[in-house]
């Protein structure tokens, strides 16, 4: 038997150079305090900027894929369609879209304005390649982004534009000029039609083949600085100080797939610039910028337009996207396809009305309103503000529940005098001061006395603007629901003190 | 022949490129200094209750000699302080607003800074660029342009030159830069501290400026390669003669793109010729060979202008045409000699397969980096040796001697070959055995730059044959020292048979 010592050393460190104390060699830390008389808690850096806390609190829209592609059948058009191919049968009808939109319990709606293929849906200055130059005088008189506007305005609804950055029609495309004096004007145009958007969708795919002017080619371009994306954004928020810039434009996140899912734990920090591959699903809790996921799925079953012997997915399909975006943390943007009369068909506005109807069923309803909560640690108060229990069901998104700043776990339980049947619980963040619960578990009793953990199969980690808890453990079953008395959270960690501002039970 | 020097260093002055100046912190080469955060609300911004930062010039204090580096990182007169308060967001940093702006070009560029801070601001650093279009004169100067992390970590309590890559669209002016050195939330941070910044510097050299223990790399070493169908399989030397020494590489689905593989010892004696193969599968890369001449932890790599390698550089050869591809031959290197003067030892030798760059620790350019463009380094040892070994015994109570009787006291061994030895206990003591030293350096550490330098290895007893053994060949590689493991004959029956 042979034994064979090959020792190895420790790798070389380099010796610690002595740190000089606070006031050393001409340099004094100051000391500096910031008066805090409510008691609040520091931030959880990063934290939403108020356009994303709005943009957040939209939860649930719409998306139009309408355009020239609507009279083609293709998804991408090629650039090279002629503009008399756009021919509506009828003139376009934004209002009913969104009317639909507000039926399916929607809170805005964003129009397709410029797809890959170019065309534009509102008389340009940039191109000839737009709406003025359609197949008839319905064509011709098309104005998507006024109308659209309009129609949000008049319904009280929140809208924005999509703009594909890529243009396959363009024969500036790939150059310099194709940004400063096509791109980026279509955007400032756009952005003249409401100073109210709340969102600019700007897709993702980038570069490939191409009519481009005649050119009939393939271009390819580097998109992490082609659309100069930080001046654009810069220009756009003077003129819409709401607008979050989705996608390339960098203020909210694809949420990874167009399947209608987000990961059940999803933080909405994201190392912005250097995420991982695939990681759009799931943020990353040490990300350091704040950028939340928005999931965007299409309700219809052919593709993004519309296409004939289309129809929509069930409502029931649709509210377990719902429950699996906007009850994770994201918000989700579904897409109805109008046809080519320019309305949206009869079939899918009836599922958005079923949408709507289930949405008010399922989850219009708070039980919790009539809970008594209690906890297991009340924040100390501050001189206006207290962080108390009944903050969690008094309606009023900025008061909140918080812990103590040691505290990072705790109980929250609803009790309730007489049973109620219970089928989800939802949790809300307070997020302005960022994203904290790592963990939690739910439970319920029957009697008020035994208590049964619930939601099998559910990663009960992150929670951010909303998490909604199935308690049978199903997005697609509603089930019959559980009779009970009490249901408790516990917060089983949390990067700091927890803060929930709401907890409602449906 | 002039020759240009191309030496991985501890401080380098760099030359300012293109952007016509520096931010030394010596003279007023800064318009102003300040402090900035991007949180809006800020208490240094736009927040309710309003802080002023606390930043100044001061003389450097940190001018003591690096002991790792051997050479002072910062000696300059001057440098930039900052208070990272806990009040400020995770982008909170220093501001520094340019005597002159310097545009953002398509083409990546890096910006350097010297950091230093302690142990409680540890985390990512991270800069960032406010500045406006050209053609848009009513555009603030403060608009953000870019957000960078640095390719490189900053550690405690020492300069470090942290390296941000940045480039946008073109036609945009950079005026103030901001060197947030905490990029972490600092809610758990109980006290503020202190921060030193200096010699901010713009140009096309991602290499750190101050880079610090061995045979580094400009990628983290766990770093995997994400390039399928560009593998380096194997490598090899071969002699003029003909003979190969090979070694293969493991068949992995996602393989590390640095290995350092010390039981992988090539043979060689001054002076001989080589020839360097590349068992590779990737088109359009080049193979270097790197020698650690001095054993000083580093590949210092000199080039003449014509980009032939000089006789003292330690990038001994590399391919000057790019590689074909998948069931092409990888482009031979032009061959090498071990140097002639080279004193016998183990040398750290670096085989790198990369694109278009001498620098030793790969290609760090962040287009085409070796991170990302199917490149490969493995270390491997260098024994160069003569023709015999010296054996030297190390013992007490008996002696250790050659088969025919001889003293082992410099003792001339074939290198390479077995070598038997006879034990020769002193009255009342027998023996459990041998250790062998084998290597070079025998009395000193046994790693020298975290290359192994000499091993042990235990022969016991039971492998003897009237008081004989063969020490096998392989182990006959160098310098070798034999302990005889005597012990009292009595306590032989509790004699364990580990030492």
């Amino acid at each position: 038997m042979i034994k064979k010592l090959i020792p190895w050393a420790l790798f070389l460190t380099g010796v610690a150079m002595p740190m000089p104390g606070t006031a050393q060699n001409g340099f004094a830390l100051k000391p500096q305090t910031l008066a805090n008389p409510d008691n609040e808690p520091a931030e959880e850096h990063p934290v939403p900027s108020e356009r994303q806390m709005k943009w957040q609190e939209t939860e649930f829209y719409a998306f139009f894929h309408y355009g020239m592609n609507t009279y083609t059948g293709q998804e991408w058009g090629y650039g090279n369609e002629a503009e008399s191919t756009f021919a509506p049968t009828a003139a376009p009808n934004p209002e009913q879209w969104l009317e639909a939109a507000k039926a399916a319990g929607m809170r805005g709606g964003i129009a397709v304005v410029k797809h890959h293929d170019g065309f534009c849906l509102w008389p340009t200055a940039t191109t000839t390649h737009n709406v003025t130059r359609g197949g008839n005088d319905f064509a011709r008189n098309t104005n998507i982004p006024r109308d659209f506007a309009a129609a949000a305005k008049k319904l009280g609804m929140k809208y924005g534009f999509y703009i594909s950055p890529w243009d396959r029609n363009s024969a500036l495309y790939g150059t310099d000029k194709y940004v400063s004096d096509v791109f980026l004007r279509q955007c400032a145009e756009l952005a003249q039609y409401g100073t109210d958007q709340f969102e600019m969708w700007f897709d993702g795919a980038n570069g490939g083949d191409g009519y481009y002017g005649g050119a009939n080619d393939r271009r390819s371009i580097d998109n992490t600085v082609y659309y100069d994306i930080p001046n654009l954004r810069d220009s756009v928020h003077k003129v819409c100080p709401d607008c979050v810039m989705w996608g390339v434009g960098g203020e909210a996140r694809w949420i990874g797939n167009e399947a209608g899912w987000a990961g059940e734990t999803n933080w909405s920090p994201e190392n912005r610039g250097f995420a991982p591959e695939k990681n759009g699903m799931y943020g990353s809790e040490d990300g350091w910028y704040w950028l939340p996921g928005e999931s965007d799925a299409k309700a219809t079953n052919k593709g993004w337009f519309y296409h004939d012997g289309e129809s929509p997915r069930t409502a029931e399909q649709l509210f377990t996207f719902y429950l699996e975006t906007v009850g994770r943390n994201a918000t989700l943007i579904l897409n109805f396809p109008p046809d080519k009369s320019g309305a949206l068909p009869e079939a899918t506005v009836n599922v958005m009305h079923e949408l709507g109807g289930l949405l008010k069923q399922r989850l219009g309803r708070d039980l919790a309103k009539k809970a008594k909560i209690e906890v297991s640690e009340v924040r100390t108060k501050g001189k206006r503000r207290s962080y108390v229990p009944k903050n969690m069901n008094d309606g009023d998104k900025d008061t909140y529940w918080a812990t103590n700043d040691s505290t990072r776990t705790a109980t929250v339980t609803l009790t309730w005098r007489k049973p109620v049947n219970a089928h989800y619980v939802a949790l809300q963040e307070y997020i302005r001061k960022g994203q904290r619960i790592r963990a939690f578990k739910v439970e319920t009793t029957a009697d008020g006395t035994e208590w049964t953990e619930r939601a099998p199969g559910v990663e009960c980690t992150t929670v951010g603007y909303k998490r909604i808890i199935p308690l049978n453990g199903s997005t697609k079953e509603y089930g019959d629901g559980y009779a009970i008395k009490g249901l408790r959270i516990t917060i089983l960690d949390s990067k700091a003190c927890p803060l929930l501002h709401t907890v409602s039970v449906y | 022949m002039k020759k240009k020097i191309y030496a991985v260093v501890a401080v380098l002055s760099l030359p300012v490129m293109a952007w016509g100046q520096s931010v030394t912190f010596e003279t007023d080469d800064y318009r102003s200094i300040g402090v900035y955060d991007t949180w809006e609300k800020s208490p240094f911004r736009n927040g309710a209750q309003k802080l002023e930062g606390n930043v100044m010039v001061i003389e450097n204090p940190f001018t003591s000699v690096d002991a790792q580096i051997g050479k002072t990182p910062n000696a300059t007169g001057h440098i930039l302080a900052m208070q990272r308060s806990r009040f400020g967001s995770n982008t909170f940093g220093a501001r520094i607003d340019l005597n002159t702006p310097f545009e953002l070009t398509k083409q990546t560029r890096y910006v350097h800074v010297y950091i230093r801070k302690p142990q409680e601001g540890q985390g990512r650093v991270m800069l960032v660029g406010l500045g406006k279009r050209r053609e848009r004169a009513a555009q603030s100067k403060e608009a953000e342009q870019f957000w960078v992390v640095s390719t490189n970590a900053v550690t405690a309590d020492e300069w470090c030159d942290a390296v941000f890559p940045i480039k946008g669209a073109g036609g945009i002016d950079i005026y103030s830069l901001v060197v947030v050195p905490h990029c972490e939330s600092p809610r758990g941070l109980k006290e503020d501290f202190a921060v030193y910044l200096d010699e901010i510097v713009v140009n096309d050299d991602p290499t750190p400026r101050i880079r610090r223990g061995d045979y580094v790399l400009n990628f983290d070493a766990n770093t995997v390669s994400r390039r399928q169908g560009m593998k380096l399989k194997g490598i090899a030397l071969e002699s003029v003669s003909g003979q190969s020494q090979q070694w293969q590489l493991p068949e992995v689905q996602a393989s590390k793109i640095y290995q350092l593989r010390q039981d992988f010892v090539a043979h060689a004696q001054p002076g001989d010729t080589l020839i360097p193969v590349f068992d590779y599968t990737g088109k359009g890369m080049q193979g270097y060979i790197y020698l650690d001449r001095n054993n000083d932890g580093r590949f210092d790599v000199t080039l003449n202008d014509d980009g032939t390698v000089p006789g003292s550089s330690e990038l001994l050869t590399y391919t000057s045409t790019e590689s074909a591809g998948s069931g092409q031959s990888f482009p031979k290197a032009p061959d090498f000699m071990v140097p002639a003067d080279l004193a016998p030892g183990f040398y750290r030798m670096r085989f790198k397969v990369d694109k278009q760059s001498t620098d030793p620790a790969g290609n760090g350019h962040e287009n085409n980096g070796i991170t990302s463009n199917g490149g490969a380094i493995v270390d491997i040892r260098l024994n160069v040796h003569g023709a015999y070994c010296n054996v030297n015994d190390a013992n007490r109570n008996g002696e250790v001697l050659t088969a025919d009787g001889q003293r082992l006291v410099k003792y001339q061994a074939p290198f390479g070959k077995p070598f038997t030895i006879r034990m020769n206990p002193e009255k009342g003591f027998t023996h459990a055995g041998i250790r062998v030293r084998h290597g070079y350096g025998l009395a000193g550490d046994s790693l020298v730059h975290g290359t192994l330098q000499y091993s042990d290895v235990i022969y016991p007893a039971e492998l003897f044959k009237d008081n004989c053994f063969t020490i096998p060949g392989e182990v006959m590689d160098g310098d070798v020292e034999i302990e005889g493991l005597f012990v009292e004959e009595k306590s032989v029956a509790g004699a364990s048979k580990e030492d």
